[in-house]
């Protein structure tokens, strides 16, 4: 990915690869105004990258879903929230460093 | 501290017979030895000739199943036995796994116990390859490989046939951050192996060049069609731009909590915004990362970030694509509160 891309191309190469990290079948597809449509067998997620006022942020949003559209101040909890989504399987685990007292 | 070697390889890849050999050379003298053998009655100790008190048999189970009882357990008592002077000075502990082992949670242990911390170092994996039989067993045992992915150093054992050169191949694009070597009936020097200063290299910089020069064959081999079915890929990432210490942090996690298990091992030379002339060395075992080791300096002129990725079967562009937009958007978080 260049450095120069901007946020649209940024995220549908994000949203991409994350399916594949997930072995999840599905495709992303970006709109001209940036937002990325998600689908899958099993879900169609939205992701969008909102910098109207203040601060940017992330929606996630299910169009096809009873849930409000979903605000993240980051790529973690993008990612997270979008993973939950089209139901991938729970294979990670927290980080850690170092030694842990409570492991 | 004291530095713990892992001593790992498939049944029959000749692991105790070059522990054997190993032991015999004066550099090893003072090492402690922790045998673990499957089943009840043990055999390896029998065939391992060192001194009975440096060698300690675990036939619980197998240590990467029963890691923090026993393995623990038995560190700690051999570190007691020592400081009580009950047993020989040792300066060094390896610990042989049984052949079915994976690697991965013995290493994780070692690095995470704070029971250990201060006292013990973790040095590195080594792990043994049947020449003959490597090959074979590669494809027929998933664990084979593991070990062999997560190895940081790999001793081929048992040939010097010219076989062994496309067996070699493979294994260096199973790891590519693996150094590789031969031993015929055990014969390799210690220094090789040992203290590698893998996991802290503050006192070894120039190691780091070592395992970072496997790069450039990840790089060769990160679009390769997988051709034995290994179903493990390395990918090596360079970037010239420093990185946030929070964009770093970041995409520690999100590799944590997205990519589980399937990152087996992950080793980089990094270039942080807030220490540039200092690079960052960070080592990782699936989610579990030893402390960063700050280096005084660059190994070499060149100072640009380096990571390697061995994983199992994970899209390598995904690593670049996330740390480049974590990296973004924390820059341009800083950026606003200007």
């Amino acid at each position: 990915m260049s450095e120069s891309l901007d946020w649209g191309q940024r995220l549908e190469a994000l949203l991409t690869g994350a399916l594949a990290i997930w072995r999840i079948d599905g495709q992303v597809e970006r709109d001209a105004n940036g937002i990325c449509i998600l689908e899958t067998e099993q879900a169609k997620v939205t992701i969008a990258r909102v910098t109207d006022d203040g601060d940017p942020y992330w929606e996630v949003a299910n169009p096809n879903g009873d849930l409000p559209p979903l605000p993240f101040g980051g790529i973690q909890g993008m990612l997270r929230a979008v993973k939950e989504a089209v139901g991938a399987d729970e294979t990670g685990t927290r980080l850690v460093i170092g030694p842990q007292d409570d492991r | 501290m004291l530095p713990v070697s892992v001593l790992t390889g498939f049944l029959g890849s000749g692991k105790t017979t070059l522990l054997s050999r190993l032991l015999r050379h004066e550099d090893m003298a003072k090492t402690a030895v922790i045998i673990n053998e499957f089943g009840a009655v043990g055999l390896d100790h029998m065939l391992v000739e060192a001194s009975d008190e440096n060698i300690v048999q675990l036939n619980s189970g197998c240590l990467c199943c029963t890691i923090r009882g026993d393995l623990v357990f038995t560190l700690l008592d051999l570190l007691g036995r020592r400081d009580r002077g009950e047993v020989m000075a040792f300066e060094r502990i390896v610990i042989e796994t049984t052949g079915l082992a994976d690697p991965a949670p013995i290493l994780q242990a070692l690095i995470t116990d704070t029971a250990l911390a201060g006292d013990i170092q973790v040095d590195g994996v080594v792990t043994t390859v049947d020449a003959v039989t490597g090959a074979a067993t590669l494809d027929r045992h998933p664990e084979s490989v593991k070990q062999a992915a997560v190895a940081d150093r790999i001793v081929l054992t048992k040939t010097d046939l010219p076989e062994a050169a496309e067996l070699q191949d493979r294994l260096s694009t199973v790891n590519p951050t693996a150094s590789l070597f031969t031993a015929i009936k055990g014969d390799i020097a210690p220094g090789l192996l040992f203290d590698s200063g893998v996991f802290d290299p503050s006192a070894k910089p120039a190691d780091v060049q070592a395992w970072l020069a496997a790069e450039e064959h990840a790089h060769d081999h990160a679009h390769d069609v997988n051709r034995h079915g290994d179903g493990i890929t390395a990918h090596a990432m360079v970037r010239e731009k420093p990185i946030h210490a929070v964009a770093l942090t970041l995409f520690l996690e999100i590799l944590a909590e997205h990519c589980g298990p399937d990152l087996l091992r992950m080793k980089g030379l990094v270039k942080l915004v807030e220490s540039a002339d200092r690079p960052a060395v960070v080592h990782g075992v699936q989610n579990v990362f030893h402390p960063p080791v700050w280096l005084d300096r660059w190994p070499a002129e060149d100072r640009s970030s380096k990571l390697v990725f061995i994983t199992k079967d994970l899209p390598g562009q995904w690593f670049e694509d996330l740390l480049q937009a974590l990296d973004a958007e924390v820059a341009e978080a800083h950026e606003r509160q200007r």
